[in-house]
């Protein structure tokens, strides 16, 4: 596997990882997800950081021009996917809710 | 016949007059930013690009603004005179550049 | 104008012409879609071109003596001759012996085969300052340099691709303006459509196919449109640019011609490329040369790449010139990098300028409609945001006739039945004219003359059949309920897909087995896998129709359109 696949890779990934936080720091789409109330700041900064980090490497993965329809393109399949999510298996966003470094960061206390 | 008659007068001719209009005005944005540009001096193919690129939006916004807007002396009268007009200058200052 | 306020102009504009043009823009957008994989769907329907891509041969040892070999076309000839031709000058030159006056050859890093054409001059003109020439083309095998048969019809490139921006209607190229005029009312609709969709934001990822179906179809219409709005926006606005300076807005072509002239002179004498012929006939270096000097210069650019697109100017003349282009491979913008050499002793004459930001901004927009690049994961993006568009316009439809068809039920109005009819046709029925088409092309004898021909008349006849079927069936929508052509049209697709597959298999030897593993080619693994998803997914669309649950319809266009 080339350098440029595995950048590829963690675009995509993180690119999911944005907007699956964007749509759970909606209350809306939290409660679809968890039972108790949502950090919705931090979720929101979290999903701009996996929005700018997928954004860098898309970048390295690419020649420029050709990084920013991959990031816009990605963004546009992630959200879409996201919303199918949302609507068929909600609780697969589940994965996105739970921290490894603080298990319920995402949640307010 | 009068309900047909209604529903042109009332909705398909402002969409008409708007897209005309438009188009109108937009061909005679470009044919003057094309040919005033040359003028002063630019090359043909970069104003030409230039104007491509700008020619779809302003049909957009122009295309709105005359169906939005309720002063209807004022939109005709700016996208048909002045579309006309600004063609009739584009004319003119390629005959001065031609000669 | 006479609404109450702003939004309800807006709403206006959305609903109706969004409806009106939606039926052209559903064509532009699915077979758009295909389009990002034409040149593999050519592959699926020539078995005969199934290897993989070649580079530009050798012109000295090949081309040329293809070049030499081909004749201009005949019904061109018969069309043009007696229009260039000046009587009084001379005898009519014979087709097959007109002199060639151009060669051209161009290739992309996803073609087997390579397409050559040849421009004729017409030894006595009528008008000798114009650009008098009859035209020949072919296609060839580049390992070998034989002619493909000219009947074998190109479906992806030549059919689907031109399908997405003239509907292959060429009469005074009456289908380009149609698709022009769809085009900006596509932008007209975005704008509209988020100017009357106040909660954009908040509801970006919603979809509640739980709810009524209304709702669940509105949702499902504003998520498609909202989530690829700049894929919707730039595409329709890069299509308009791309033909602005032809069809759109011609202005350089018509009013401002003297003064494109005036440049077009000034611009060859400060090239040093020669307008016109000398009439002194000489003989052509070595282009071979001439492409090894071409790919260093590009490589000391930092821009290695190969030969996309070759043109030799002025055939056997003192002043014929070999003009070379880059193929477009690593970047979005459609830069040439063209380098032009002298054709009698190979010495460069030039290399293209950089270009002005204006200039670069078009290549970049023309580029990234036009995808030469080498990107297969962006490429099914786009294939994503093709059907994301037909999904945002198909529950365009679904909405509008759920809106309204209880109360044209009531007034007695055939408004949705109409709506509906024609929804059926430019949802499931470009689909069973497409998939009708490639299993036609697999069944048909490969030795049918005038294959092509057939294959174009049975997609027309199996289109018209599907709008006539879904008209007939639409009785039941003026009484309030559901069209059942929807669902006879569903399982349509759950067979047409497959036999296509299978026919494949069978007049090939190409079955899955082989072309994913044992002997890989993707370019018809990928289109027979596409069959099959659609085949898949349309049996399960089928299966929610049935079951006449409220969301039926909806699950129904979210993803009848993947193949």
């Amino acid at each position: 596997m080339t350098h440029e696949t595995l950048w590829l890779i963690s675009a995509i990934i993180l690119t999911g990882m944005a907007m699956g936080w964007m749509a759970l720091s909606k209350p809306t789409h939290w409660k679809q997800v968890e039972k108790n109330a949502p950090a919705v700041t931090r979720l929101r900064v979290a999903g701009w950081i996996a929005l700018l980090l997928s954004a860098i490497c898309s970048l390295k993965a690419d020649h420029a021009s050709m990084a920013v329809l991959v990031w816009l393109m990605l963004i546009s399949a992630a959200s879409i996917s996201t919303g199918m999510v949302l609507s068929m298996k909600p609780s697969w966003l589940r994965i996105l809710t739970f921290c490894w470094l603080s298990p319920a960061i995402f949640t307010k206390r | 016949m009068t309900a047909i008659w209604q529903v042109t007068r009332r909705y398909i001719s402002p969409v008409v007059a708007a897209f005309l209009g438009g188009y109108l005005f937009t061909w005679g944005t470009i044919s003057l930013l094309i040919s005033g540009l040359v003028y002063v001096g630019n090359d043909f193919h970069n104003a030409e690009t230039v104007g491509f690129l700008i020619a779809f939006p302003i049909f957009l916004i122009v295309f709105f603004w005359v169906f939005i807007s309720q002063r209807i002396w004022l939109t005709y009268t700016t996208t048909f005179l002045g579309g006309a007009l600004m063609t009739a200058v584009a004319y003119w200052l390629q005959m001065l550049l031609i000669r | 104008m006479k609404f109450t306020n702003t939004r309800q102009a807006m709403a206006w504009l959305h609903t109706w012409l969004g409806l009106i043009l939606g039926f052209v823009l559903m064509v532009c957008f699915f077979f758009g879609a295909l389009s990002v994989f034409d040149r593999e769907i050519d592959r699926w329907a020539i078995p005969e071109t199934r290897f993989d891509p070649q580079p530009m041969p050798s012109f000295d040892n090949l081309l040329i003596n293809v070049f030499e070999r081909s004749e201009p076309d005949v019904d061109e000839y018969n069309l043009m001759m007696p229009q260039f031709h000046n009587p009084a000058a001379g005898e009519m030159t014979p087709r097959t012996e007109l002199p060639a006056d151009e060669y051209w050859a161009y290739t992309t890093h996803r073609d087997p085969v390579l397409l050559m054409g040849i421009g004729f001059r017409v030894p006595h003109p009528l008008k000798p300052d114009e650009h008098n020439h009859i035209h020949g083309s072919m296609t060839i095998d580049p390992r070998s340099g034989d002619n493909i048969p000219s009947s074998s019809l190109k479906i992806g490139s030549d059919w689907f691709y031109p399908l997405h921006y003239s509907l292959n209607l060429n009469w005074n190229y009456i289908g380009f303006f149609i698709v022009g005029i769809a085009a900006f009312f596509m932008l007209v609709a975005l704008v509209s459509g988020v100017w009357i969709h106040r909660r954009i934001f908040r509801e970006f990822f919603t979809f509640r196919k739980e709810k009524s179906i209304r709702r669940a179809t509105l949702d499902l219409h504003n998520m498609s449109g909202v989530v690829a709005l700049p894929f919707h926006f730039f595409f329709a606005l890069t299509g308009l640019i791309i033909f602005a300076g032809f069809y759109y807005l011609p202005v350089t072509n018509t009013m401002l011609k003297p003064l494109h002239n005036m440049h077009e002179a000034i611009e060859s004498e400060a090239t040093g490329l020669p307008h016109e012929r000398s009439g002194i006939n000489a003989s052509l270096a070595s282009v071979d040369a001439m492409v090894g000097e071409a790919k260093s210069r590009w490589a000391a650019r930092d821009m290695a790449g190969e030969v996309g697109f070759l043109m030799v100017h002025h055939v056997g003349d003192k002043n014929s010139y070999v003009s070379i282009y880059r193929a477009g491979s690593d970047r979005v913008s459609l830069v040439g990098e063209g380098i032009h050499f002298k054709g009698t002793t190979g010495e460069v004459l030039r290399e293209d300028p950089p270009h002005s930001t204006a200039e670069g901004i078009a290549e970049f927009l023309t580029g990234l409609h036009l995808q030469h690049f080498e990107h297969w994961f962006l490429r099914w993006l786009y294939v994503l945001g093709g059907l994301l568009g037909c999904v945002c316009i198909a529950t365009g439809f679904i909405f509008f006739t759920e809106k309204r068809k209880q109360q044209h039920a009531k007034n007695n109005s055939q408004g949705s039945r109409i709506v509906d009819a024609f929804a059926v046709t430019t949802v499931t029925g470009i689909v069973v004219a497409a998939v009708t088409m490639l299993a036609a092309n697999r069944i048909l004898p490969g030795d049918l003359a005038n294959k092509g021909d057939w294959e174009k008349w049975i997609f027309c006849i199996a289109l018209a059949l599907s709008f006539i079927h879904a008209t007939i069936r639409s009785a039941p929508v003026a009484r309030g309920e559901k069209n059942p052509a929807w669902l006879e049209q569903c399982l349509l697709l759950v067979l047409l897909p497959v036999i296509a597959v299978i026919a494949n298999w069978l007049t090939t030897g190409d079955h899955l087995l082989k072309t994913m593993f044992t002997d890989p080619y993707w370019a018809v693994a990928g289109v027979d896998l596409s069959l099959l998803a659609l085949a898949v997914i349309c049996w399960r669309v089928a299966q929610r129709l049935r079951m006449n649950s409220p969301s039926a319809l909806v699950a129904k266009s979210d993803i009848a359109y993947d193949s």
